[in-house]
């Protein structure tokens, strides 16, 4: 680096201020300030010490009235400068928001006038570099005070005027400066700074060059605000060095912190260092040893003491030494009495109550009870009483994902890939996309040969995992159809722990490549509350024997017993009928109405309610469960048989579809019903909880009856609610709390168990149950029936539409009863029939597009039995036809067929050139669906994977016309309705209106990572129109 | 356009023909050290003692995993690339292809913030997990450092990191890690509704306010959108308020008035100037909001940029990007070396890989707020040579910068210097989803960055921002005031923010 330009005293500098106006009734405010920045400068620049210029090199230009008279100065002064000329206007300024061109006054203008008036910044910008160039090699510095300098900054770089010399702007594009003076000497803030700057000189530096007064102005600067209370910032455009001062900074002159943490260090190892020296016996401790050595010094080096008397002495005095460095180590690391950061718990729930969890974390975080430290390991307190113990974060899964995760718990962590260790580098944790360590003819053969064969000894898995259970690891996962193969899509991984999908609730098949537990359901939990304790069975068969994770004993915190949600008006069709009453009788009762309402069930694979209530409508009908006896014995054959099983499910609507869990069930139950007069709620019986069906039966919120902390009972609609059949036999969810722990988490284990413990505790207490029981759930601690004058529940009001006294049933259901349970569902369900719509334009090619694309179709396919049949069309067709499909894997493919068509998705081509004509292919889907034989009671949807709708221009005529046609194919009442789910894989998801209107809003997911948690569901909870609106279903 | 036509510059007396001038700089004569035996041993002294310290202080309070040996890989927990190009895989990759000994391997994390840090803070405090290289959000740092969760970084940083992002790596006078990316957020705003109704852009906050109330009381438009969900991105709004009216937390002395302020303002845009739904909005939501065509305002980060160009029609015309009327949060992300890494030496070289020049040239190319100056000024013609460009797509690639220019300087937007990539058929029109802001916004960008404001800095500020957030929700849905709000945060953020 060349040594900086100037130095000795001949540079030249104009300084133009422009402090009043020659106009009357001008509204540029007269600037006293100005005057004295020009004189301050003048003084500095000219200071015989550290000053750069001789006297008579300093021309100042007051009020110039016109820019002739600049433009003159300004060549005046070039010709004279030997080396640095440096230009400084002070004045009012504006920018001409037309052409973003900064304008500074001159003391003819008026605001009016200002842009054909005053002195283009770009102008003199350029003029400047015009001297620069032809007086070479004379060095140039810019300073502008003035509202909106920063712009001159900008205009610095573009083409128009670039300019290869200093411009330091007093602040940004935008912001202005106050005309105010202020401080002793009157002057404006920034050129206040900056004569600072130049008298007194720059840290550790022995003369001041334009970049180091830079640096040094943006710090001091950065301390004040600006006018709108943001850091005052300045903005340069930097030059060659020059030099600008030869002031000297005096050494110990105000150095910050985070420039020195040396000062801090000792400032603070001094501090504690005395805290040290406060403690008892410490001070006695150097006349101690100073006492000691004197008095063994004969001993230590006195030849005649025998030997073991000298050892002694020199262990005591090397002792002394080592209390005294462990002193001075516990200074270092400091006697902390301000409080550590808290523990950190993680909270895994159900989704359904996830928000009665969380509001009681809030509660039990800020209590009393969390302000007494944990207890370490060995016996201390871990931080002082007082402080926050314990942080809670709450986060949900659906049931099937969590059951996934905790099969494969030892890759919860993220630190282990998959248990055949391909991790070969790829960087998010997957085989290499040329597939090494795993065969992709067969994947299944590394699957096999990894797990244990499945632990049903009945052979049968549950809900069709067999046929793809490794879906997803086809290891040869690069996207072949993408330029080059750079595609980042992850590349597919052995399923690991698919052998246990049997023992998970819908034994839903994952496909390894896409299922990352940690960004898939959560961080790893240390607490973990389902919904039922039938999960927790199913999760510890899973887990038994797992050297990674263990799940300790479930108790119950809250409980909520499971119901059939009545709309009031069908119950007083039903006189007589108890409210307590066995499946058969309530059938019964139910078909004797002239209207049978629809059957809606929440999924067994994805919720805990919607389990159970399986369960019960399986098992339960007489109103109790067989005797565990009769698992083991097949006594469950008879009333699983598969004839019999159907015939049930027949009568559960959109079962081929079911929505994710009760409360998103009753949700699309009130959003119906919001659309129609009166707020009239279908025809419907819905297996829900007592807590979604009270929490249904509330008043919108911000309607009348809604209290907030006033009479708990007003919350309530008087109309238009749902009543409770409490069906015997069939058991409560329980909500069981279950302490987790993980396998090397060793640093704080006492800690950690003790803060699980303590809250679980708290929960059980009287503050956590009446923070369970406003949310509408019934105490744990009151085995599950609350008490009469119980305040904190509001189950009892008049029109909560439950019966709290009606006591709950609890069961002991072991993994074997369930997994018999689910594999008969999962047999007998309705078929249903996805049509897969998959966007291939170019546009699907960005960033990681096409992998969510991927993971999105594996998720809806695994979502599917073993009678369900699928088909994946990809548009558009192709380059040179735009409105059309190819067929990729005909509708009708069984799904045993899945992973061929998975892999046939990840092969397809994408586009080069032409964009989607969305509308023509939903019209072509649409008629195909509706009007394909299929199974009678066949459930169908469209799945549209997308990343924007159509890419024609809005406007075009074609666009129009098919739109039109597709959006009156949609509303035709006489056609049956098949419904659209939509995932968005652009961004931002569900940005495009089009796609919105297409799936009704709710059913269009943005591709974020959690799309693959929610598909499930809401591929299910589909808009299926109501019998008595006259359409089909 | 050129301006209107007026009176040309001055141009009389041109210069002398000659400069007069010109001795050569005056430069100082150099004199070398003396070079003495005892000024060697002086040096070497002092070499070794440096030594010393920083490997005594390295060693504190660290114990290695007893796996440490060499071939493990580097892991780095991060939470996914939620831009669309991947670019962090690509950087890693890229490390991987030069670095074969020594791999590194991204332990993807939950996509909401507040997930992954509890992962990480409860894996590392409770010593599972066995990540090397943490990805820890602005925020995070003084929690990580005060639970001896990360090491220090032994070296001062580089001039070339942007100052106020250095701060956010700094606790306890302390540097604990490198700034990974930035970001600080931007004013959105439709000039056709605005130019509709005759309205300038606002310069204040008073002005977006009164101006976003008036188009909203027309009925034909909303004013505003921001993020008042419940989750981080309301604190943000909340704490870009407070700030406006010139109040901070944690409150100083007789400042309560302006927050009082602040949340009424708050409050009184989101009745008066937002759409109704605005309480379940998050910057997704808002983009979506806002690219209908039918909202006035937007507060949002730069990654919104990008998005409205592919998705809202008439996207050039009508929208305009500028700074916030008063100070922005500053967020971004910064790397750091857990407490218990097995290999910290490589784990530090893989970290100051990610964050060199190169690294955040590419960053800011394709996406991300890169938090070194270097990086926008485009010094030397310098562009992302590091990982390949995206597959060609047939868009244009945007934001290419000029080549050759020593003093760099921004490219006019649709400029494609000689050998700058992605030249594509200009005729779709719109900038590639690749990068984030184009090369011309860069300028605006690295204002704002410099002029954002940290959240406040603590070890407790997961339950700091969660008494903000819920004050915040009960505030906007009318439970209480204003003035009681800023009561109660007053009360509790002095509680949190001590640790209780």
């Amino acid at each position: 680096m060349s040594a900086p330009a100037g130095g000795g005293r001949r540079a030249v500098a104009v300084l133009i201020g422009v402090s009043g106006y020659a106009r009357a009734a001008n509204e540029f405010s007269r600037i006293p300030a100005v005057e004295q920045n020009i004189k301050k400068l003048e003084k500095v620049l000219k200071d015989p010490g550290s000053g750069v210029c001789s006297s008579g090199k300093v021309k100042t230009v007051h009020n110039p009235e016109h820019a002739g008279v600049v433009w003159e100065r300004i060549d005046a002064a070039a010709a004279r400068a030997e080396d640095v000329l440096l230009c400084y206007y002070s004045g009012h300024a504006r920018v001409d928001d037309r052409y973003d061109k900064l304008y500074l006054s001159l003391s003819d203008c008026t605001p009016d006038n200002l842009f054909v008036n005053g002195l283009a910044v770009e102008d003199l910008l350029k003029r400047l570099e015009e001297i620069r160039h032809q007086c070479a090699p004379l060095h140039i510095v810019l300073v502008l005070d003035c509202c909106y300098s920063g712009q001159a900054v900008l205009e610095a770089g573009t083409e128009a005027a670039r300019a290869h010399y200093w411009v330091l702007a007093s602040t940004s594009a935008t912001r202005e400066v106050s005309c105010e003076p202020s401080g002793e000497d009157g002057c404006t803030p920034f050129t206040r700074e900056f004569a600072a700057v130049l008298s007194d000189g720059v840290p550790h530096a022995p003369r001041v060059t334009m970049g180091a007064l830079c640096g040094r102005l943006e710090d001091t600067m950065r301390q004040q605000r600006t006018e709108v209370f943001d850091p005052w910032l300045i903005h340069y455009k930097a030059g060659p060095e020059v030099v600008v001062s030869h002031a000297r900074d005096v050494p110990g002159d105000g150095v910050s912190a985070s420039e020195s943490p040396q000062p801090a260090l000792l400032a603070s190892l001094g501090s504690r260092l005395q805290a040290l020296w406060r403690l008892p016996g410490v001070q006695a401790l150097p006349a101690g040893i100073l006492g000691a050595a004197t008095a063994a010094k004969q001993q230590l080096l006195d030849g005649t003491v025998p030997l073991w008397r000298r050892c002694v002495a020199w262990l005591a005095v090397v002792a002394a030494l080592g209390g005294l460095a462990a002193g001075v180590q516990y200074g270092f690391a400091g006697s902390d009495t301000s409080c550590p950061p808290p523990l950190e718990l993680r909270v895994l729930t159900s989704p359904e109550i996830r928000g009665a969890v969380r509001t009681a974390a809030t509660a039990y975080e800020e209590s009393d009870a969390n302000q007494r430290a944990l207890r370490r390991g060995d016996g201390h307190a871990s931080a002082p009483d007082g402080c926050r113990a314990v942080h809670l974060t709450v986060f949900d899964a659906p049931s099937d994902k969590v059951g996934d995760a905790f099969a494969r718990a030892d890759t919860w962590s993220g630190s282990r890939v998959s248990e055949d260790g391909t991790d070969s580098g790829d960087p998010v944790g997957a085989p290499p996309e040329d597939g090494a360590g795993v065969d992709p003819a067969d994947p299944t053969d590394a699957f096999d040969s990894v797990h244990p064969s499945n632990p049903d000894t009945t052979g049968q898995t549950a809900s069709g995992t067999t046929s793809f259970g490794s879906a997803g690891a086809t290891a040869g996962g690069s996207s072949a159809g993408t330029a080059g193969g750079t595609s980042v899509a992850t590349a597919g991984g052995s399923s690991a722990g698919t052998g246990t999908s049997a023992a998970t609730p819908g034994g839903s098949a994952d496909s390894a490549k896409h299922f990352i537990p940690l960004n898939d359901v959560g961080p790893q939990p240390d607490i973990w509350i389902p919904d039922t304790s039938a999960e927790v069975a199913l999760a510890r068969e899973a887990t038994s024997g797992s050297p990674v994770v263990r799940l300790g004993t479930g108790t119950p915190v809250a409980y909520s017993p499971l119901v059939l949600g009545l709309p009031s008006r069908t119950a007083v069709q039903l006189p007589g009928v108890s409210v307590e009453i066995t499946w058969n009788d309530l059938l019964k009762a139910v078909s004797g109405l002239p209207d049978p309402p629809r059957l809606l069930r929440p999924s067994p694979t994805t919720s805990g309610a919607g389990l159970l209530h399986t369960v019960g409508r399986y098992l339960a009908g007489d109103g109790s469960l067989p005797d565990t006896g009769a698992d083991t014995s097949g006594g469950l054959d008879t009333v699983l048989a598969p004839d019999v099983v159907a015939a049930i499910e027949q009568k559960l609507s959109a079962s081929g579809f079911p929505s994710g869990d009760s409360t998103e069930l009753l949700d699309r139950v009130a959003h119906r019903a919001a659309a129609r007069p009166g707020r009239r709620i279908e025809n419907l019986e819905a297996l829900v909880s007592e807590k979604a069906l009270v929490d249904f039966n509330r008043a919108a919120e911000g309607a009348p009856g809604t209290g907030d902390g006033g009479d708990r009972c007003s919350g309530f609609r008087a109309a238009e609610s749902l009543t409770a059949y409490y069906l015997k036999g069939v058991p409560a969810l329980d909500h069981p709390f279950v302490p987790v722990s993980w396998t090397g988490a060793d640093e704080d284990r006492v800690q950690r168990s003790d803060a699980v413990n303590r809250f679980r505790a708290w929960l059980l207490g009287k503050d956590g149950q009446s923070q369970l029981a406003a949310a509408d759930y019934r105490k744990a601690r009151t085995g599950g029936v609350p008490p009469l004058a119980d305040h904190d529940s509001a189950l009892g009001c008049s029109h909560s539409g439950a019966q709290p006294s009606i006591p709950i049933h609890a069961a002991d259901l072991t993994a074997r009863r369930l997994r018999a349970v689910i594999g008969a569902y999962d047999k007998a369900r309705a078929p249903s029939r996805v049509l897969i719509l998959l966007d291939v334009s170019p546009s699907m090619r960005e960033g990681r597009k096409k992998a969510e694309a991927e993971a999105v179709v594996a998720r809806a396919l695994e979502v599917l039995g073993p009678e369900d049949t699928f088909g994946v069309w990809a548009y558009p067709k192709s380059d040179t036809q735009r409105t059309g499909h190819r067929e990729l894997v005909p509708l009708g493919t069984g799904v045993k067929q899945a992973r061929e068509g998975l892999r046939a998705v990840e092969k397809a081509e994408l586009g080069r050139t032409t964009g989607t004509a969305m509308y023509e292919v939903l019209t072509k889907a649409l008629d195909t669906m509706r009007h394909a034989p299929g199974k009678e009671r066949t459930e169908q949807a469209i799945l549209l994977v997308t990343d924007g709708g159509d890419d024609r221009e809005p406007g075009d005529k074609g666009q129009a016309t098919a739109a039109h046609r597709f959006f009156n194919r949609l509303k035709d009442d006489s056609a049956a309705t098949v419904p659209f789910v939509v995932v968005d894989v652009g961004r931002p998801g569900c940005g495009a209106y089009e796609l919105d209107i297409i799936s009704g809003s709710s059913q269009c997911l943005p591709a974020k990572g959690d799309v693959a948690k929610e598909l499930a569901g809401k591929l299910a909870v589909v808009d299926t129109p109501d019998p008595a609106d006259g359409r089909t279903p | 356009m050129t301006p209107p036509r007026r009176r040309p510059p001055h141009r009389a007396l041109p210069l002398p023909p000659h400069c007069p001038l010109r001795r050569p700089p005056h430069r100082p004569l150099r004199r070398p050290l003396h070079r003495t035996v005892a000024a060697k041993a002086a040096t070497a002294a002092a070499v070794l003692t440096a030594l010393c310290v920083l490997a005594a202080a390295g060693c504190a309070g660290q114990a290695p995993r007893a796996d440490g040996a060499a071939t493990e890989p580097i892991l780095l927990a991060s939470g996914s690339d939620l831009t669309s190009s991947g670019i962090r895989q690509s950087l890693i990759k890229q490390w991987n292809v030069e670095h074969p000994d020594h791999p590194a391997r991204i332990v993807v994390l939950p996509d909401e913030a507040d997930l992954q840090r509890s992962q990480l803070v409860g894996a590392l405090q409770s010593g599972s997990g066995g990540y090397d290289v943490v990805n820890l959000d602005v925020t995070w740092t003084a929690e990580f450092a005060a639970g001896g969760l990360i090491q220090r970084w032994p070296e001062p940083l580089p001039a070339d990191f942007i100052a106020s992002v250095k701060n956010t790596v700094v606790h306890d006078g302390k540097v604990w890690g490198v700034p990974f990316n930035t970001d600080a957020a931007l004013l959105y705003y439709n000039k056709e509704i605005l130019d509709k109704y005759g309205f300038q852009a606002p310069r204040t906050w008073g002005q977006l306010m009164s101006v976003a109330e008036d188009i909203q009381d027309r009925h034909a438009e909303s004013g505003y959108t921001a993020q008042l969900k419940e989750y981080e991105g309301l604190t943000v709004n909340v704490m870009e308020a407070i700030w406006a009216s010139g109040g901070d937390l944690p409150a100083e002395d007789g400042n309560s008035g302006r927050i009082q302020e602040g949340l009424n303002n708050l409050k009184e845009l989101y009745r008066q100037g937002m759409p109704d739904d605005s309480l379940t909005v998050d910057e997704t939501a808002s983009v979506t909001e806002f690219s209908g065509g039918k909202v006035a305002f937007m507060r949002n980060w730069p990654f919104a940029y990008n998005q409205l160009a592919d998705r809202m029609p008439g996207f050039a015309d009508k929208v305009v990007v500028t700074g916030l009327p008063g100070p922005s949060v500053l967020g971004g992300q910064n790397l750091a070396v857990t407490a218990h890494a097995g290999n910290p030496a490589w784990a530090r070289r893989l970290i100051r890989y990610l964050t060199d020049r190169q690294s955040e040239r590419c960053l800011l190319e394709r996406g991300f707020a890169a938090t070194r100056e270097s990086a926008y000024l485009g010094n030397g013609g310098q562009i992302c040579t590091r990982v390949p460009a995206p597959p060609d797509n047939g868009t244009p690639e945007n934001g290419t910068p000029e080549n050759g220019t020593p003093e760099g300087g921004s490219a006019g937007a649709g400029s494609t210097g000689a050998g700058s990539a992605g030249t594509g058929p200009a005729g779709e029109g719109r900038p590639s989803a690749q990068s984030a802001l184009p090369a011309d916004k860069y300028p605006l960008l690295l204002a704002s960055i410099k002029r954002a404001r940290a959240r406040p800095v603590t070890p407790y500020y997961a339950a700091f921002t969660h008494s903000v957030q819920s004050t915040a929700a009960t505030m906007l849905r009318n439970r209480i005031t204003g003035n009681e709000a800023a009561d109660t945060l007053m009360h509790r953020s002095a509680r949190t923010l001590q640790g209780r």
